[in-house]
């Protein structure tokens, strides 16, 4: 309660503040659960209620087909529900292959990312640090889509972006190469690296006063350790907070794993739902040529039985992992008050 | 705005130095440290960042195709895309749609941060747990489709029948588009996670003593949170500038580009071109905002310069 | 449902009756299948001469599209249709295997990425990478994105299956004389649906395949009531009326041939200003100041269904295909929640006439051809298309159907996805034709599109393919959304004189790979097409409006 004065709290013009303060957030809380009161009731009703505008606050014939129909996935390969031709392997498989690539991914990521933006930070002075910091950060600067393949090559011919090795020169050999594609490196190698954890990092990092590293050093000691026994647990929160962001985009990145992985038993459940979830958001469609595209993935999913009612099924159990990591982030989060409280 | 002037006790009692007088003097062995530190980011970033970057950007000067022969053409597609007005269309559209976007919102995750770190401790946990997960894009999708719908939806009900106004355009306006299409990014207080990790690591004691000294509530936000926050909030301005001038997802799902190419941003149309097989000129376009993103970039930090040690 | 019971089904473990010949025996004995019986051949011991898949094991990667494996265990309620059929198919081709795989067919930056790196699935929809128009799609093969089964088609006879208005759509997958795809699929034509029931309420008789837009006008105000509009349309809504004068986009009047450009063709949004301020007042009227169209920036096909279904419109604009399709959203959905026969509900008429009676080319037949993954081998691609040639043009189509029939007792589920692609359009062991179960005014109004409207001369069948597209579509969507949605005053023609503009200038930056004299003599015959065309089915478009321009734009164009 730092900012709001001890004294004179009583005062109606600090009350009033407070009140205002405290509606604001409320009212922030309101419009954001709005999206996540819908998905959830709208799961419970049945198709032709989904339709209806505006939409009923609260299903007026609550129907369980939808998730029935999710779980007779998840638990089994076999199933009466024609969804199975879409959801091929039983959920528990694809969530398998989420946490095996997110948390893979992550733990090599967090480390590389964390050290390259302290050794920025801190070991790396002026012009040097300046070319170094777009070097790392520069590739935000590239839309995706466009290093799309190239990328994707890559993942089927290291080190050529190419769809077939070149021949060696002079043989009718191809030059060796290294394909991590359709396996889950592919999703965790080229994660190594995290370009906005590294400006995270980094922003946390120069809040930390040159002199405590400084002191350190006069104490003897290598870096490494410094870094380890100093600066990591001061920077607690900002790993939180690190995991947190990577956890998320990983956990939702779709285009990507769809592109690198084709083998029903490592697709991911982003892959799984968000090809369900395109079929029905038909995006961008701005003539008729397009729509028919847009029918025809939708059709798709029509035909096998899935509706708005099982699409928010799937939508909240994508939701859920990412509900349970916040928890975990926002404990370590919050422990770095503990922590610091001294100072 | 004062500079900030930290006293520290060192470990071993040394002379209290200021921030701005400490070096940082690395040793020897410390720099090859350093080095060991750069390394494993130094090669994913080469190998899996600037690799595909720079062969894209070979590629947007040839007839690039998905399969087949590919041919050099030089500059073309540069000056293909440069001669086409909806290039610079996108570009106006984009630039306005960032500014607009960053003015708007991004102070607003700041100042929930600083709010909700004066919320009592068991209140804020639930609160940083209802504000701070991120909405799911399809249910955000058809809530605001719904919410925005010019004829039947909630906005148009509140305007009409609540404020008694006309009946107002929304998204069917060419003039407010980009302004209705970033006005759901005010709930977005994601960022605000971060400047609470970086709230965690401002003392009680500071706001106390300023308070001995009279400060009022937004003279200690002034003098002591924010410069606090500086480098984090230069690096997520960083990261926003960046951010907007790529959007895509958003006004792609809501709007495709219309009215009248209002909300088509340049992401948008290199989308449009790779969607037409036109590989080469899309990844032209992509290079441009490149180099543009790239400029604002350096610009920015030179202007702002917020490396302490640089 | 299965027909196939218990002792059925050991018998058919035990190998000792084939499945086909059993199929066969059931079909007989099952109640109302009176036909077999007959001797109807309902299943051949070997369908025509189609080459067989060879020895070697083949696999065929889908991506759950438009083939899925048979389960591995028997699911709860039975084997599908479809899963019987494809059971056969497995007996006859016992080295071949299908396999799921998780492709973004759906997405074009995946599958364009997946066949760049030669990981896409055996089929695909080639209209995602080809944008679903005929120009696109020939891009797309003529860069060799699609595998070319020129030979696989001969050898099926496909040319023959096919029906007259799959071949009437065929530069939708054949680029020359090489064939780059088949059909899984056929939209006849667009339209409008009408909600019949209301029509009748309000006293307006059904319309023609001679209505005009104003004559929607006056339908839309008559049907808009205080909580239901008259119309409900896309986004593109004013496109469908400018497309019925010939005007907007790239249709017959906008584009001129112009062989001393680079590019061959001139865009031309400012002739007939007349129509297009017209046009365009009265779809404005229509929204502003009857306000009996429901429209949005926003709306696609999707929303504008489900306005039509929740009766918050009248009518809609949609392609005539989803008239057959019997999931939600669509009319046979909407008919079974209202408790009530669809013919007395849902009608469905061509899109209307523009001035003089010129037909709208959006109402010509729409084919999204499904390819193949260019990297399959010629034993593959055999293998594929045998598939395919069973389920969609022989006995594996009647049996799905059937069987589906007779567990539905519903002729509308026989005949859903109407027409079929394959020429023949009854289904063995099925009494009934597509009129009993859809109505003949819909056959009719099929008929109608399919034997007029799509005989409209296609460009893509007599100019060569471009490589490279070309100036995007977005250009004219902008112009289009200005005109439908911009507040207030618009001057049309301002707006339209920009988009010409900016089209051309694209245009200016892009060299055709068609040589002139080429050009010239695809354009002469293209035109002389359109000339003979429209004499026939429009006297008075012919006479008043297409020849005097004909002569006076067209021919000095390409120095005639």
């Amino acid at each position: 309660m730092a900012l709001f004065p001890k004294v004179g709290r009583k005062q109606p013009g600090v009350r009033f503040a407070w009140y205002t303060v405290v509606a604001i957030l409320l009212l922030g809380i309101f419009l954001h659960l709005l999206p996540f009161y819908f998905m959830i009731t709208t799961s419970f009703k049945t198709t032709q209620e989904t339709f209806a505008i505006p939409p009923t606050l609260w299903p007026q014939e609550p129907s369980f087909k939808a998730w029935e129909l999710i779980f007779n996935v998840t638990t089994a390969s076999s199933s009466s529900e024609r969804i199975r031709t879409l959801l091929p392997q039983p959920m528990y498989i694809y969530f398998r292959n989420s946490m095996i690539q997110v948390l893979g991914a992550m733990a090599i990521s967090l480390p590389v990312t964390a050290f390259a933006a302290y050794a920025n930070s801190k070991l790396q002075q002026g012009r040097t640090a300046r070319w170094f910091f777009l070097f790392f950060i520069g590739t935000l600067m590239l839309p995706f889509a466009v290093t799309l393949i190239p990328s994707f090559l890559l993942t089927r011919n290291f080190p050529f972006p190419t769809p077939n090795p070149p021949l060696i020169p002079g043989t009718e050999n191809p030059f060796p190469t290294i394909r991590i594609w359709n396996t889950p490196w592919a999703i965790i190698i080229p994660a190594g690296f995290n370009a906005f954890n590294f400006l995270l990092f980094k922003g946390f990092f120069d809040t930390i006063p040159n002199s405590i590293i400084q002191a350190a050093r006069v104490d003897g000691g290598s870096e490494f350790n410094i870094f380890r026994r100093i600066v990591v647990p001061m920077s607690i929160p900002v790993f939180a907070v690190a995991a947190w962001f990577q956890f998320g985009a990983l956990w939702d990145s779709f285009l990507w794993p769809l592109v690198v992985l084709q083998s029903t038993d490592v697709i991911p459940m982003s892959v799984a739902i968000n090809n369900l979830i395109q079929a029905f958001q038909q995006a961008g469609v701005t003539n008729a040529d397009q729509a028919m595209g847009a029918s025809q993935a939708f059709q798709q999913a029509l035909d096998a039985g899935l509706s708005w009612p099982g699409l928010m099924v799937l939508g909240i159990l994508q939701t859920i992992p990412v509900f349970v990591m916040f928890i975990i982030c926002r404990e370590y989060l919050l422990k770095g008050v503990r922590l610091r409280g001294l100072k | 705005m004062a500079q900030e002037s930290v006293t520290v006790t060192t470990p071993i009692g040394a002379e209290e130095q200021t921030q701005e007088q400490v070096q940082t003097r690395v040793t020897r062995r410390g720099r090859i440290e350093k080095w060991l530190f750069l390394l494993p980011a130094l090669l994913f970033q080469t190998f899996w960042g600037w690799y595909p970057l720079i062969v894209a950007f070979l590629l947007s000067f040839t007839d690039a195709r998905p399969r087949g022969p590919i041919s050099w053409r030089g500059i073309e597609s540069y000056q293909r895309m440069f001669n086409d007005p909806l290039t610079w269309q996108a570009f106006q559209v984009t630039f306005t749609y960032a500014i607009l976007s960053i003015v708007l919102t991004f102070m607003i995750p700041i100042f929930v941060a600083i709010l909700l770190m004066e919320m009592p401790r068991k209140h804020m946990r639930w609160m940083m747990l209802l504000w701070f997960l991120p909405l799911s894009g399809i249910a955000s999708t058809i809530l605001w489709r719904y919410l925005y719908n010019a004829q039947y939806g909630l906005f148009q009900y509140i305007a009409t029948n609540i404020l008694g106004m006309e009946p107002q355009p929304f998204l069917n306006s060419s003039d407010q588009v980009i302004f209705w299409l970033i006005f759901p990014g005010l709930l977005l207080f994601g960022p605000g996670l971060i400047y609470m990790a970086g709230l965690q690591g401002i003392p009680q004691s500071y706001y106390e003593a300023a308070e001995v000294e009279g400060a009022s509530f937004w003279r200690k936000i002034w003098t002591i949170t924010l410069p606090r926050l500086r480098p984090i909030i230069a690096m997520t301005l960083t990261f926003a500038i960046i951010g907007t001038l790529q959007i895509f997802d958003w006004p792609q799902i809501m709007t495709g580009g219309q009215p009248g190419g209002a909300s088509r941003t340049v992401v948008m149309y290199m989308y449009s071109l790779l969607s037409n097989l036109r590989y080469a000129d899309g990844t032209a376009l992509a290079i441009m905002l490149f180099a543009v993103i790239f400029g604002i970039t350096i610009i920015y930090r030179t202007i702002f310069r917020e490396d302490p040690d640089a | 449902m299965s027909i196939i019971d218990e002792k059925g089904l050991i018998a058919m473990q035990q190998n000792t009756v084939s499945r086909r010949e059993f199929l066969k025996v059931v079909g007989a004995s099952s109640a109302g299948v009176v036909a077999a019986a007959a001797g109807l051949p309902v299943m051949a011991a070997s369908s025509s001469a189609a080459p067989r898949a060879q020895a070697a094991e083949i696999v065929l990667q889908t991506a759950s599209w438009p083939y899925t494996p048979l389960p591995e265990t028997e699911p709860e309620g039975g084997y599908s249709a479809y899963e019987q059929a494809l059971m056969i198919w497995l007996e006859d081709n016992p080295n071949v295997r299908i396999e799921t795989v998780e492709v973004g067919i759906w997405d074009t930056s995946a599958l364009l990425t997946a066949i760049a790196g030669g990981t896409a699935p055996a089929y695909f929809s080639s209209g995602v990478i080809g944008s679903w128009n005929v120009a696109g799609l020939q891009a797309a093969y003529a860069q060799g994105l699609v595998a070319d089964i020129t030979e696989q088609y001969e050898a099926f006879g496909f040319e023959e299956k096919f029906s007259a208005l799959a071949r009437a759509g065929s530069a939708y997958y054949k680029l020359g004389d090489r064939v780059f795809g088949v059909l899984n699929e056929i939209a006849p034509g667009n339209g409008i649906y009408y909600r019949r029931d209301l029509l009748e309420e309000a006293g307006l008789p059904e319309p023609t395949v001679d209505w005009t837009w104003d004559d929607v006008r006056e339908y839309a105000r008559a049907l808009t009531t205080e909580d239901r509009k008259g119309l409900v349309m896309q986004n593109w809504g004013l496109g469908w009326q400018l497309g019925a004068e010939g005007l907007g986009d790239n249709n017959l009047f906008s584009r001129i041939p112009d062989p001393a450009s680079g590019w061959n063709w001139k865009w031309d949004y400012t002739s007939f200003p007349e129509v297009y301020e017209r046009t365009v007042a009265r779809y404005r009227a229509m929204a502003y100041e009857d306000e009996s169209i429901l429209q949005d920036v926003t709306f696609n096909d999707g929303s504008v269904a489900q306005s039509f279904y929740n009766g918050e419109a009248a009518m809609m604009t949609n392609p005539s295909q989803f008239y057959t399709r019997v999931t939600e959203p669509w009319p046979y959905a909407m008919a079974e929640n209202m408790g009530r026969p669809m013919e007395e509900v849902v009608g469905f008429m061509t899109h209307p006439r523009g001035v003089s009676g010129h037909l709208n080319p959006a109402a010509r037949v729409v084919i999204p051809p499904t390819g193949l993954n260019p990297d399959l081998t010629t034993a593959e691609k055999e293998a594929a298309l045998s598939l395919y040639n069973f389920m969609e043009m022989e006995d594996g189509f009647d049996l799905q159907r059937r069987l589906l029939y007779e567990e539905t007792g519903d002729l509308k589920q026989a005949f859903s996805i109407f027409p079929f692609p394959r020429a023949k359009d009854t289904i063995d062991g099925v009494e009934g034709t597509a009129a009993d179960a859809w109505g003949q005014d819909f056959i009719d109004v099929l008929n109608f599109q399919a034997e007029v409207i799509s005989q409209m001369p296609e460009a893509g069948l007599f100019f060569p393919a471009e490589e490279n597209l070309g100036p995007t579509g977005d250009a004219w969507a902008d112009a289009q959304s200005t005109l439908s949605y911009e507040r207030g005053e618009v001057d049309a023609m301002a707006v339209l004189a920009q988009a010409e503009e900016t089209r051309n200038q694209q245009a200016a930056g892009f060299v055709s790979s068609t040589p002139d004299d080429v050009f010239v003599e695809a354009a002469v015959a293209f035109y002389a097409a359109h000339d003979a065309y429209w004499q026939k089915v429009a006297p008075e478009f012919h006479e008043n409006v297409f020849t005097p321009w004909y002569d006076s734009v067209i021919k000095p164009a390409l120095g005639m």
